[in-house]
């Protein structure tokens, strides 16, 4: 057998562990927030989604196609995983494609067995989240704008349209890929069109370099089109002014740290910490993408995958010093482009030291995935079944749930078989339309004093801290006796206290 | 056969561009707030301002401009030159392969002359050389009063000869037949001084240290001399190159009193309003030091004199001189302080790990938004500019160069002598490991650092950011430290001698 024979049989070794140990880890594990508000939603009526998500910060093709999905497969969490393992699944091929017109068959293996090895992708292959199908479509975006460049205009246009299109419904964040893909188109035939002034057969290019630009428009605009329908009742609706998240502003460690997750995952914050602090190893692939190459790539091919990596990063950045819009898994759609590169620079070395470099390399990311996947202390896991599941076993009619933040009750009702009556601080029905009220301590006051009256215990379920929660702490430690106090998850915490002493 | 040195023209946008990141950046080190150690952070601000001081430099060097009005004229064979091949004990054969190739020259008005110098380095091959010249029909000089090395051999057969021009060329530096052909032409215009082209090493991969230095030839006969040209500020590079004699009487000859002759020649040549040339077109092949030792001594005889030259006759307050020449030989022979600023770079997270101390108090991760686009744009440039040809290994043999440049330096402030030592053409075979022990030395010393460290302090951010800095050092110094030893042999000498072994007889 032939030595590239082994290399591949090693690859899908790799791959496969790396996805079933993943499989066994991820796909039983409790739901998080975030999934329980796409079930949520998802099993509502195709109106009723829409209109949901219009007062949300995210637009509404995933959990429309969630939505048949769940009519077919069931409604249950595993079931609503699967689509994203499934989008995950389909985006290899595409992205070995991508990656095997840009460089070569090594590279793009070895594009695939890093990706698919990433404890970062690996963890939203098993959230029933939009985020596979968003970095899916980025790859069907690559594929069919290289397509078009390639091409110079003449193929790629319909499923460049499409992809665009059902980019902008996936995801907001998908604009700063069309933004970034416009940079690039820009400079790319600006240089093109200084080094063809000085070919021989200048008469005839500024003809080709406009027809090529041309191409790009129709999809673009068309897409662009069909999507403002709902920007403008986005818009009606409010522009989901009640319902964004609390995102903190961001720091130049949040740059660091966003690196660090496309690599490694969701390590203890301990882990996470020194990882960033070995920021000047930055530095290293700038020997690798600006020295003599001795892997091949096309320069354009170089130069987009660069532009579609950094600048949705430098604009998201920029951005969030005026509004904090910085969320590693919304830049999901840069992974891609991303271990493309990573792979590319691997192979710049020596057989050998590329050789070396690449094992070392997917053996940390596999141990990241191990640690990510197994220890209680990451810090994205959200442990609302452990939480409910005590519930279930330790309420009775006499005492009440409080939750809060209040939208963390999704995933706690999803799992609760309890008997006693479940309430969020501040009050808010889930029910009725409407934004969450604000928190205030005389409200909490209130509401507390018409609970001791009728209840013995209080179990309060604390997640999601939305600048009240040190509030409620206090208020609750000074005013009743705490009885119990167990962290599930990093975060998520349950709290019992004593109402009355009969 | 090459023809051409790679070389691209970088777009005014991206230069500003860099200019810019570069302000940016030094604004974050001119915020004394982010001191902790103020002597520390005077430091490394010193070596900051050296970095994008030369930085800018560069920048200005291969800034898009038009190219000074010295057109080439058609081929003429009406001025008589005189090629001086000089030798010092080089082999014979490299020197009939150069003499050869001069006689078949297709220029007709030409006289070949081997300036034979070693009588004065008591070489044993000098009579050989002579009789070389005998058999192969070319005249021979051979000088028995020493003085001026290199210089001195030239100054000696200028004395002897009367050509217009004088054409040099080193021992191994073969010419292609159009050398002349190419060259002279310039001089149709009575200003032109000298006409220089590249120095090609042929034996560039004959191993890490051939490559190494081309690929740092490369870059210097690539965007630098290019930039250097168009503001008439090329200057003479030992060979390959083709001098007006009356330029070259007029400043008394080729300057003796420094090793580095030809950038002192130069100098003084365009202090008196002549005009170079540079022609990016290989139009001869050598050979590059192919040891380790070899190159030391290369590099530091240029350090040595270009440092001189820095001290002894400042190129900026020389009169005579535009600004653009002023500035252009000032940052020729400012880049050989930069021995001293990668040693305080280097210590720097050394200090750190043993003790305490640091320059910056400042969060390093904000360092970090201000330093990496400006070093990224930075190496894009030199990637863009280099035609997409400069290596790791040049950057890294440039970086690690920082003992020989420290050693020159030291020599010079010590008003040490150096004599002019020809760069050995021929592989010396031997142990060259002492010329990288500073860089083991720092190898082991920050290695033991981090564990230290770790040790005791575990996986501190501080503690992991300094190591990272280790990490980067070492990386630069690997390819020069793998080219000064066969480290192979290493492993042969500890490994079990399997093939020695009979396993059929082995009793268990």
């Amino acid at each position: 057998m032939t030595k590239g024979y082994w290399t591949r049989i090693i690859i899908v070794v790799f791959i496969v562990a790396s996805l079933g140990f993943s499989a066994s880890t991820l796909f039983h594990q409790s739901l998080r927030l975030d999934e329980s508000q796409s079930l949520w939603v998802s099993t509502k009526s195709v109106w009723a989604i829409i209109q949901y998500l219009s007062l949300d910060v995210h637009v509404p093709l995933y959990e429309l196609i969630l939505h048949f999905w769940l009519q077919i497969f069931g409604v249950s969490i595993i079931a609503a995983r699967s689509l994203s393992f499934l989008f995950f699944i389909a985006s290899l091929p595409m992205l070995y494609l991508v990656a095997k017109k840009a460089s070569n068959t090594s590279i793009a293996l070895l594009t695939i067995t890093l990706y698919s090895l990433s404890p970062f992708i690996l963890w939203y292959s098993f959230e029933a989240r939009m985020y596979t199908m968003f970095t899916l479509i980025t790859i069907v975006s690559h594929y069919y704008f290289l397509k078009l460049i390639r091409t110079n205009g003449q193929k790629g246009q319909v499923g460049y349209f499409f992809a665009t299109l059902f980019g902008l419904y996936t995801h907001y964040f998908f604009v700063l890929l069309i933004i970034s893909q416009c940079i690039f188109l820009a400079v790319y035939h600006r240089q093109r069109y200084m080094e063809q002034k000085k070919s021989v057969l200048l008469a005839q290019y500024p003809y080709i370099l406009k027809k090529g630009i041309i191409a790009f428009i129709p999809p673009l605009l068309l897409s662009i089109l069909l999507f403002l329908p709902w920007a403008i009742y986005f818009i009606l609706q409010g522009a989901a002014g009640n319902t964004q998240p609390e995102i903190p502003p961001s720091t130049v460690y949040d740059l660091f740290q966003a690196v660090v997750n496309f690599l490694f995952g969701f390590s203890p914050l301990t882990i996470q910490s020194m990882l960033v602090a070995l920021w000047p190893l930055c530095i290293i692939p700038i020997f690798f993408l600006f020295s003599k190459r001795s892997a091949p790539t096309k320069i354009h091919n170089m130069l987009y995958f660069v532009s579609v990596t950094i600048l949705p990063v430098v604009i998201c950045f920029l951005v969030s010093y005026y509004k904090p819009i910085f969320l590693a898994r919304y830049l999901i759609f840069i992974t891609p482009s991303f271990f493309f590169l990573l792979s590319w620079m691997l192979f710049q070395t020596s057989k050998q030291l590329s050789t070396l470099v690449i094992s070392i390399f997917a053996f940390i990311m596999f141990s990241f995935v191990v640690i990510q996947n197994i220890s209680n202390s990451t810090p994205v896991k959200e442990n609302y079944e452990g939480v409910v599941r005590y519930l279930n076993t330790h309420v009775t009619p006499s005492d009440i749930v409080a939750i809060s933040t209040p939208f963390t009750i999704y995933p706690i009702e999803y799992y609760y078989t309890g008997s006693a009556t479940i309430v969020t601080i501040p009050l808010w029905d889930v029910y009725k339309s409407g934004s969450i009220p604000p928190y205030t301590t005389a409200k909490l006051a209130t509401q507390m004093k018409s609970y001791a009256s009728v209840y013995q215990d209080i179990y309060v379920v604390l997640s999601y801290d939305q600048g009240y929660e040190a509030s409620i702490k206090k208020y609750l430690d000074t005013h009743y006796q705490r009885k119990l106090l167990k962290e599930f998850s990093p975060g998520l915490e349950l709290r019992e206290y004593k109402l009355r002493y009969e | 056969m090459v023809n051409n040195i790679k070389q691209r023209s970088v777009s005014r946008s991206l230069i500003i561009l860099n200019c810019v990141m570069a302000l940016i950046y030094m604004g974050w080190w001119f915020y004394f707030p982010h001191a902790d150690n103020m002597i520390l952070y005077i430091l490394l601000l010193l070596g900051e301002i050296y970095h994008v001081g030369m930085a800018l430099g560069f920048w200005f060097t291969i800034y898009p401009r038009m190219a000074k009005k010295i057109n080439k004229g058609f081929f003429n064979d009406s001025l008589e030159v005189d090629i001086f091949i000089t030798v010092a004990g080089e082999p014979v054969a490299f020197v009939e392969k150069t003499a050869k190739a001069a006689k078949d020259l297709n220029y007709p008005k030409k006289k070949i002359y081997i300036l034979n110098d070693g009588y004065i380095a008591q070489k044993d091959n000098w009579e050989e050389i002579e009789q070389l010249a005998k058999r192969i029909g070319v005249q021979c000089i051979t000088r028995k009063t020493p003085g001026g090395a290199k210089a001195g051999n030239i100054n000696n057969a200028l004395r002897q000869t009367k050509g217009q021009l004088v054409a040099i060329l080193d021992a191994d530096m073969v010419p292609h037949n159009n050398f002349l052909s190419e060259l002279v032409p310039y001089f149709v215009n009575e200003r032109v001084a000298f006409v220089q082209s590249p120095q090609y090493y042929k034996n560039n991969e004959e191993n890490n240290i051939t490559a190494g230095a081309w690929e740092q030839q490369n870059f210097f006969f690539g965007p630098i001399m290019q930039g250097k040209d168009k503001l008439n500020a090329a200057f003479i590079c030992g060979t390959n190159v083709v001098v007006r004699r009356k330029a070259l009487l007029e400043v008394g000859g080729v300057n003796e009193q420094n090793i580095a002759e030809d950038f002192l020649t130069s100098l003084f040549i365009h202090q008196r309003k002549w005009q170079s040339v540079y022609v990016p077109e290989v139009h001869c092949e050598g050979l590059a030091p192919e040891d380790l030792l070899s190159y030391y001594k290369q590099q530091h005889r240029w350090a040595r004199g270009s440092l001189e030259i820095l001290f002894r006759f400042n190129p900026f307050f020389r009169k005579g001189l535009t600004f653009e020449q002023r500035f252009q030989y000032l940052l020729s022979a400012l880049y050989y302080l930069n021995g001293i600023i990668v040693l305080i770079d280097i210590i720097m997270p050394v200090l750190y790990l043993y003790f305490g101390v640091q320059p910056v108090a400042a969060t390093t991760t904000s360092f970090a938004l201000f330093f990496i686009p400006y070093i990224y744009f930075s190496f894009y440039t030199i990637y863009i500019a280099s035609g997409e040809s400069i290596t790791f290994r040049a950057i890294s043999f440039s970086q690690s160069s920082w003992t020989l440049q420290l050693s020159a330096l030291y020599s010079l402030l010590r008003g040490k002598k150096v004599q002019f030592a020809v760069t050995s053409k021929q592989k010396k075979v031997g142990n060259f490991l002492f010329l990288i022990y500073p860089h083991l030395l720092y190898v082991i010393i920050a290695i033991t650092g981090v564990i230290i460290n770790i040790f005791r302090f575990g996986v501190d951010p501080a503690v992991t950011t300094n190591s990272a800095w280790v990490i980067i050092n070492i990386v630069f110094f690997l390819p020069f430290i793998k080219a000064a030893y066969q480290w192979n042999n290493l492993l042969h000498v500890f490994s079990f001698p399997w093939h020695l072994h009979n396993f059929s007889k082995t009793n268990i």
